[in-house]
C-alpha cells in the first residue's frame, strides 16, 4: 500500500513538477504567471498523439517535433499575444487575465482540431510494464519520473553555465540594466517562454500513454502546476519540482489513509496555508539563488 | 444652474423604462428571467469592481464568494426556518466576514500570488461544496430551495421577483457609489495607483485592501443568495473557477473603476452569454477573444472607451467653432 501510494506521488508529482517549472521560468523571465500552462501540456499531448499514433512515426521523432512544435509555439505566443499586451498596459493582473483568455483559445482551437472526446494514446515502449518489488508498473510512469529530473537539472546547469542562460537570469532580474550590457532581452524574454512551452510540451507527452489526452486536463494541470510552484518557492527550479512532489504525495496519501473525497481540498488548503504563512515556498528564493 | 442639472439629469431618462420592462415583456417570460439573472449579476460586478477597479486587488474567487452567499442563504433558511428574506442579507454579511477573515492574511500579497490565493480559495470553497461533511449541500446533485416571500407575498413569478431584485440592485448601485466617492474611496483609488505613496501619505494601505474585501464579499455573497431563491435550485458548476472569470470579463467589458460599469458590462456580458449557449463550443472562443480584445484595444471598457469617444468629438466640435469665428 506504502510503496504503491509513494509511487502514484512520484509519479502525479513530477508532472505537476514539469508544468510547475514552466510556471517558475515564466516568472523569471516575465515576472508574470502564465495560467495557459497546463493547456500547453495538453497541446503537447495532442501534437505527440498525432505524430505518433496519426501519422505513425516513430516515438524519438515523434517526440522531438512534438518539442519542436511546442518550442514555436511558445515563441508565437510571446511575440504576438504577450508582448503587446506589455507594452499597451503595465499591470501585472490584466496579463494574468491575458493568459486565460489565452488558455480559453487555445482549449476552443484543440476542440476544433482534435475533438473533445478524450484520447487514448498506446504505450510507445517495447516493454509496456516493469515489476519492482512485487508491484507492477507502466514503463512510461518510470520514464516520466526520469524525465523530469532530467529536465530539472538540465535547466538549472543550462541557466547557470550557457551564455543565454545568464543572460536570460539577467534579463530578469533588471530588464534594464541587463539590456545596457547588451543583451537582448526581447530574445532572452522569448526564449524564456519557448523553453517553458516545451517542458509542458513534453511533460504531455509522457501524460498520454498513462491518463489519455483530454482537454479538461489542462486546467486541472493549471492549477496543480501553479500549486506546486508556490509550495516549493516560486521561481525556484528545484523547488517547482519539490513542491510538485509534496503536493502530489499529500493528496495520495490522504486519498489512500483518509479519503479520496478529501485529496483535493487538502491539496488546495495547503497551498493557500503556505501563501499565508511562508509567501516564497519552501525553498526561500533569497537564499537558494542559482 | 437650473438649466444645467436639467440637463444632467436628462440623460438618465431613458432608464425610466426599465421598471416598465417586465410589462412590455409579458409575453416573453423568458427575457423576463433573463432580466432577473442581469440584476443578479448587476450585483457581484458592482461588488468585483470595489475590489478590482478602485482598490486594484484581481481577484478569482467571485463565483466562490457567490457560492458561499447561495448556499449560506439556502442552508441557513433550511436548518433555522428563517424567512428567505433575513438569510439571504444573513448570508452576505457571512460571506462579507469570510472575505475579511480571508482578506487580512491575502493583503500583504501583490501580483501573482494574490491571484493565486483567490484561486486556491475558489478551489477550496468548490470542494468543500462537492464533498460537503454529511452531503449537507446535496454534493454534485445540488439542493432545491424555496422562493423569497415577503409579508406573505411570494415572488415566485420572475416578474414579481425582477421589482425586488431591482430595489435591491438600486440600493446597492447607489451604496457603491457613494463608498467610492467617500474617504474610502479616495483611499482604495490612492492605493490603486501607487502602494508606497498612499502609505506615505498616512493611508493604512492593508486596513482599506481588508475593507474593500469586505464589501467585494457582501455584494457577491448577497447576489448569490438572490440567485439561489430565483433558481429555487443550485448546484456546485455554477461556482467553479471558470465562472469567476466570468464576472471579471464583465467588468472588464463594462470598465474597471467606473459608477456604471460594472451595470453596462454585467448586463452585456450576460445577454451574450446566453446567446453563446446555443453555441457551446464557440463559448469559450468568443471569451478568450473579447478579453484579449478588451485588454488591448478598450481597457476602460465601454464606457471607459464611449467617454473617450464624446471627448474627441466635443472638442473636434470646439476646433470647428473656432475655426469658423
Amino acid at each position: 500500500m506504502f510503496i504503491n501510494l509513494l509511487m502514484s506521488a512520484l509519479l502525479l508529482g513530477s508532472i505537476y513538477g514539469l508544468i510547475g517549472l514552466g510556471y517558475s521560468l515564466i516568472y523569471r523571465a516575465s515576472g508574470i504567471m502564465n495560467l495557459a500552462q497546463g493547456d500547453l501540456m495538453c497541446v503537447g499531448g495532442f501534437l505527440g498523439y498525432t505524430f505518433y499514433s496519426i501519422y505513425k512515426l516513430p516515438i524519438i521523432p515523434s517526440i522531438l517535433l512534438t518539442m519542436a512544435s511546442t518550442f514555436v509555439i511558445g515563441c508565437i505566443l510571446e511575440k504576438f499575444v504577450i508582448r503587446p499586451i506589455f507594452r499597451k498596459s503595465t499591470t501585472t493582473s490584466v496579463i494574468i487575465l491575458a493568459t486565460v483568455a489565452v488558455s480559453y483559445i487555445i482549449q476552443s482551437l484543440e476542440i476544433v482540431i482534435w475533438g473533445a472526446a478524450p484520447l487514448a494514446v498506446p504505450s510507445f515502449l517495447k516493454t509496456p510494464t516493469v515489476k519492482i518489488f512485487g508491484v507492477i508498473y507502466q514503463t512510461e510512469q518510470l520514464l516520466t519520473i526520469a524525465v523530469a529530473l532530467i529536465c530539472m537539472f538540465a535547466i538549472h546547469i543550462f541557466m547557470k553555465v550557457s551564455n543565454t542562460g545568464k543572460a536570460m537570469r539577467a534579463a530578469a532580474m533588471d530588464p534594464v540594466a541587463a539590456r545596457s550590457c547588451g543583451i537582448n532581452v526581447d530574445k532572452t524574454t522569448r526564449i524564456t517562454w519557448a523553453i517553458s512551452t516545451t517542458v509542458a510540451g513534453l511533460a504531455g507527452i509522457m501524460v498520454g500513454p498513462i491518463y489519455g489526452v483530454t482537454i479538461t486536463l489542462g486546467t486541472a494541470m493549471s492549477a496543480k502546476g501553479f500549486a506546486s510552484a508556490v509550495v516549493g518557492g516560486y521561481g525556484d527550479m528545484y523547488g517547482a519540482i519539490l513542491g510538485g512532489f509534496v503536493i502530489s504525495s499529500l493528496e495520495s496519501f490522504s486519498a489512500g489513509y483518509i479519503s479520496s473525497a478529501l485529496k483535493q481540498l487538502i491539496a488546495y488548503a495547503t497551498v493557500l496555508f503556505i501563501l499565508f504563512v511562508k509567501p516564497r515556498g519552501l525553498l526561500n528564493a533569497e537564499s537558494v539563488k542559482d | 444652474m437650473g438649466k444645467v442639472s436639467n440637463k444632467k439629469y436628462l440623460k438618465y431618462l431613458p432608464l425610466l423604462i426599465i421598471p416598465f420592462l417586465p410589462l412590455i415583456l409579458a409575453k416573453y417570460s423568458y427575457l423576463v428571467m433573463l432580466l432577473c439573472f442581469v440584476e443578479i449579476y448587476v450585483i457581484a460586478t458592482t461588488g468585483l469592481d470595489v475590489l478590482y477597479g478602485y482598490s486594484g486587488q484581481i481577484t478569482f474567487a467571485t463565483a466562490g464568494f457567490f457560492g458561499i452567499g447561495a448556499y449560506g442563504s439556502v442552508l441557513i433558511h433550511k436548518y433555522t426556518g428563517i424567512p428567505v428574506i433575513l438569510t439571504i442579507l444573513i448570508a452576505a454579511i457571512l460571506s462579507c466576514l469570510i472575505a475579511l477573515i480571508f482578506a487580512y492574511p491575502v493583503s500583504k500579497l501583490r501580483f501573482a500570488f494574490l491571484s493565486l490565493s483567490t484561486i486556491s480559495f475558489n478551489y477550496v470553497i468548490y470542494q468543500l461544496i462537492t464533498r460537503s461533511p454529511g452531503g449537507i449541500t446535496g454534493d454534485f446533485n445540488g439542493i432545491f430551495t424555496d422562493r423569497i416571500t415577503l409579508f406573505g407575498i411570494s415572488f415566485k413569478e420572475f416578474q414579481s421577483f425582477f421589482y425586488f431584485g431591482l430595489v435591491c440592485t438600486i440600493i446597492l448601485v447607489v451604496l457603491k457609489i457613494f463608498l467610492i466617492n467617500s474617504r474610502v474611496g479616495r483611499a482604495f483609488l490612492a492605493i490603486k495607483q501607487n502602494q508606497h505613496a498612499a502609505e506615505g501619505m498616512g493611508i493604512d494601505y492593508r486596513k482599506y485592501k481588508v475593507y474593500a474585501f469586505g464589501v467585494y464579499g457582501f455584494y457577491v455573497g448577497f447576489a448569490g443568495a438572490l440567485y439561489a431563491h430565483l433558481v429555487g435550485f443550485i448546484s456546485p458548476e455554477t461556482f467553479a473557477e471558470t465562472q469567476s472569470v466570468l464576472f471579471l470579463i464583465m467588468a472588464m467589458v463594462g470598465g474597471l473603476g467606473s459608477n456604471w460599469g460594472p451595470v453596462i458590462g454585467g448586463t452585456i456580458v450576460l445577454l451574450l452569454n446566453d446567446a453563446l449557449g446555443y453555441f457551446q463550443q464557440f463559448q469559450l472562443l468568443v471569451y478568450g477573444i473579447l478579453l484579449i480584445l478588451f485588454i488591448v484595444f478598450m481597457p476602460g471598457g465601454i464606457i471607459g472607451e464611449g467617454r473617450k469617444l464624446i471627448a474627441k468629438i466635443k472638442s473636434k466640435k470646439e476646433v470647428d467653432a473656432n475655426v469658423e469665428s
